[in-house]
């Protein structure tokens, strides 16, 4: 259902924001989908997109961010390792990365 | 693909390949054939919901449900896992009907499904809701009378702060991630509104900007609106020329009535800003 290579990071800097998240939530202040947001935000954006990749694949922004979405964030670990058909780079959101990975 | 689906209505909705792939929404009486095209077809009726997730012709995105939530027989068909077409499940007055989204639960099992809705009064209620039981939303502000910037205030803060929240929860996320250094696009595009990437029609199959009836008259360009309108903006030395979210916002607040108080506003995008601002200095203090 998605695309794994649209969150084109290395493993070094995945770890990276996988700590921050985790740094973040341990913190306790702030809502999963604002943190991911503001740890992944930057990856979900970084590759410029065509008209079209704007909407499909999302990383230029827009509200499709929401499809692939089931499993994946949720409760039960699922949110690291996702889980169910919209799991694939849940890892890194809690969501994603392309629109069909934004959270 | 199943002719019967893509080959009904009249040529009004016949809309023609172009080259920048936008994507076009389309009622579902007046979808033609769209090739590889990527299209939402727009529907309003348990028989044309059935129909489309029966039969998802290629290009198909996703569908956007209005004024179904109410019918509770109308969600069968979205239960059973025959295609994976998401919903984007549209409340016209989340303040009243919030309480439908309960019939949506069978359905997110199954497939991706996303609500939209505008920031009427009493939509918080809704919100609420939508994100308890794990549904991204789109929230579609407009130009929000002063009672409802009040109920904005709290839905950020709701989305900011409330440890519940681990859904997308436009225009909110993305304004997020613009504030922490992503490149997201202004808020034409994060609400889908940009009619340059969505392109929208009206009853009669003819193209029509966001949140206006009417066709637009004939010097209007759809693909540069957002950009031209911003510039008018900007020379008519709107507070736009001054607004420190111009970037993402492109006018989107003084659309369609170029005097709206953004004063509220520029409030919401301060208390994201902070968030924002926050974070990095915890993260900092991390490093």
């Amino acid at each position: 259902m998605s695309d794994e290579s649209s969150f084109d990071v290395g493993s070094d800097e995945q770890g990276k924001l996988l700590e921050r998240r985790l740094f973040l939530q341990s913190i306790g202040k702030w809502s999963g989908a604002a943190i991911a947001a503001a740890v992944f935000g930057s990856v979900w954006f970084a590759c410029s997109p065509s008209a079209q990749a704007g909407w499909i694949n999302r990383r230029g922004g827009g509200g499709g961010g929401w499809i692939n979405g089931r499993g994946g964030w949720g409760g039960g670990g699922s949110w690291v390792n996702g889980g169910g058909g919209g799991w694939v780079n849940r890892r890194y959101y809690g969501g994603g990365g392309s629109w069909i990975n934004r959270w | 693909m199943d002719q019967s689906l893509v080959g009904v209505g009249s040529t009004r909705g016949c809309v023609p390949p172009e080259p920048d792939q936008r994507i076009a929404f389309v009622p579902s009486d007046l979808v033609m054939e769209q090739g590889d095209r990527p299209f939402v077809v727009i529907v309003r009726s348990r028989e044309e919901l059935g129909q489309w997730l029966s039969h998802p012709p290629a290009g198909l995105q996703r569908l956007e449900v209005n004024g179904l939530l109410a019918d509770p027989d109308a969600w069968e068909p979205a239960t059973q896992s025959s295609s994976n077409v998401p919903l984007d499940v549209f409340l016209a007055s989340p303040g009243l009907q919030f309480s439908d989204l309960y019939r949506l639960v069978e359905v997110c099992a199954v497939r991706d499904v996303r609500v939209s809705m505008p920031a009427s009064p009493g939509f918080l209620r809704a919100l609420k809701l939508a994100v308890a039981l794990r549904l991204p939303v789109r929230l579609l502000p407009g130009q929000p009378a002063p009672e409802v910037c009040a109920e904005l205030t709290e839905a950020v803060t709701f989305y900011l702060r409330d440890p519940m929240v681990e859904t997308p929860m436009e225009f909110f996320h993305s304004v997020m991630a613009f504030m922490c250094g992503g490149d997201t696009g202004s808020l034409w595009t994060i609400l889908e509104e940009d009619p340059a990437l969505f392109l929208r029609q009206d009853p009669e199959g003819r193209s029509r900007l966001p949140r206006v009836s009417g066709s637009p008259s004939p010097e209007v360009s759809l693909p540069t609106f957002v950009e031209t309108r911003f510039k008018q903006l900007v020379e008519q030395d709107t507070e736009c020329t001054t607004c420190p979210w111009r970037q993402i916002c492109q006018g989107y607040f003084k659309w369609p009535d170029p005097s709206y108080d953004c004063r509220e506003i520029k409030q919401l995008f301060s208390i994201i800003k902070a968030a924002a601002d926050e974070v990095r200095q915890e993260l900092a203090y991390q490093d």
